[in-house]
């Protein structure tokens, strides 16, 4: 067999092949996907993602677009407060430590320790996290499209915040976390509500101050472990360009294989060709639209 | 022409399935467990209907839903390896 009739056994449906491009039959698309999910773990290691940080994040730019989206709904500015900004910085980095994405650390740390650890007395507090976005407007636009971390952000009872944005290893993977605390200092009442903004905006953690100081927490941050500030070298997503190419190289195999049968005229028994090519077009969207960022 | 309209009906609930998993994967975009289980659920409603699909239509065999099934795993993994 030469190259020529090699390759269009394998991407033309002809009768050598069934009427199927050899590409698109099950075991080779088994095979292709676990070459597929192979590389994916290649990709995703941290030795492959040494340019990894994604951040042109600066704290600074967090809080004014903060301030903004609380102009617009009318609501007073919240001032920067250093102890918050210590807290939080405490918090991304206990999560990186411990390798936890999620308001409750998994020794059962609560979003308020961090700011007792630091001294602020608060009398509400509210916590945001977001983690991989390339700039501070898709992380704020991201809070704003949640109905709790929305409200945490549009909160009048909030009056000072706190951000930090911590760059590092979560659970082998690089990140960029982003840290938001809300907060307004204790004036007499004990009783101190906190809102850690929930996933699916229907849970709100409740707790009341205790006027004991709190232990402090101590941080072991990795050596690898980097602060950043200011803008860091520009993520390459590998990942989604390999899911990118992958997909898009079988789509394109999928719509050939089906000109090419509609062409002929041909009637082939198995799935439906066009059924396919939906679905893995509606994949290719997906990706290709899909929000790189998390928040919690 | 006109076997192609009488395949209409029968798409349009697979178009339904896809256009209603967009909206649900976009409109809850910051809730990454939400869109995991979009997804998972587009892909076992595209084998679900290319189940019904062939056994309305007479020729479904075992290598038809091994097809889809792993046509469908392939594009979830793709999706979930990536957000």
């Amino acid at each position: 067999m030469n190259v020529a009739a090699a390759l269009t056994h394998f991407f033309i449906p002809q009768e050598s092949n069934r009427h199927r491009a050899r590409l698109l039959q099950v075991p080779i698309i088994v095979l292709l996907f676990l070459v597929f999910v192979v590389s994916q773990r290649v990709v995703q290691t941290p030795q492959q993602k040494i340019l990894g940080y994604a951040s042109q994040i600066s704290p600074t730019e967090v809080i004014r677009l903060t301030n903004l989206k609380r102009e617009e709904s009318g609501l007073k500015d919240v001032t920067e407060n250093s102890d918050l900004d210590r807290a939080a910085k405490a918090k991304g980095l206990d999560m990186l430590s411990k390798g936890y994405w999620a308001h409750v650390a998994p020794d059962g740390t609560q979003p308020w320790d961090f700011f007792k650890s630091v001294g602020y007395k608060y009398r509400y507090a509210g916590e945001n996290l977001a983690r991989d976005f390339s700039n501070s407007s898709s992380a704020v636009e991201a809070w704003m499209a949640s109905p709790s971390h929305r409200e945490n952000m549009l909160s009048d009872r909030y009056k000072e915040i706190g951000v930090a944005v911590v760059d590092g290893s979560l659970n082998g993977k690089d990140a960029t976390i982003i840290v938001q605390l809300f907060g307004t200092t204790l004036a007499g009442s004990p009783q101190v509500p906190i809102a850690a903004a929930a996933d699916k905006g229907e849970v709100k953690s409740v707790a009341v101050v205790s006027q004991t100081p709190a232990p402090i927490i101590k941080q072991t941050p990795t050596e690898s472990l980097t602060h950043s500030t200011e803008t860091s070298p520009v993520t390459v997503d590998y990942s989604r360009v390999l899911s990118l190419g992958v997909i898009g190289f079988i789509l394109t195999a999928l719509i050939v294989d089906a000109g090419v049968l509609w062409y002929k005229g041909t009637h082939r028994a198995g799935s439906k060709s066009i059924a396919q090519i939906a679905f893995f077009g509606l994949i290719l969207g997906l990706i290709l639209a899909v929000r790189v960022g998390r928040i919690l | 022409m006109h076997k192609i309209i009488q395949q209409i009906p029968y798409y349009i609930p697979l178009a339904a399935i896809f256009l209603l998993g967009a909206f649900g994967f976009f409109a809850f975009s910051y809730d990454h467990v939400f869109q995991t289980g979009v997804v998972v659920a587009i892909g076992v409603s595209h084998v679900v209907w290319g189940i019904v699909y062939h056994t309305i239509h007479r020729d479904l065999t075992v290598l038809t839903v091994l097809e889809y099934i792993v046509f469908a795993a392939f594009g979830v993994t793709a999706v979930l390896l990536t957000i």
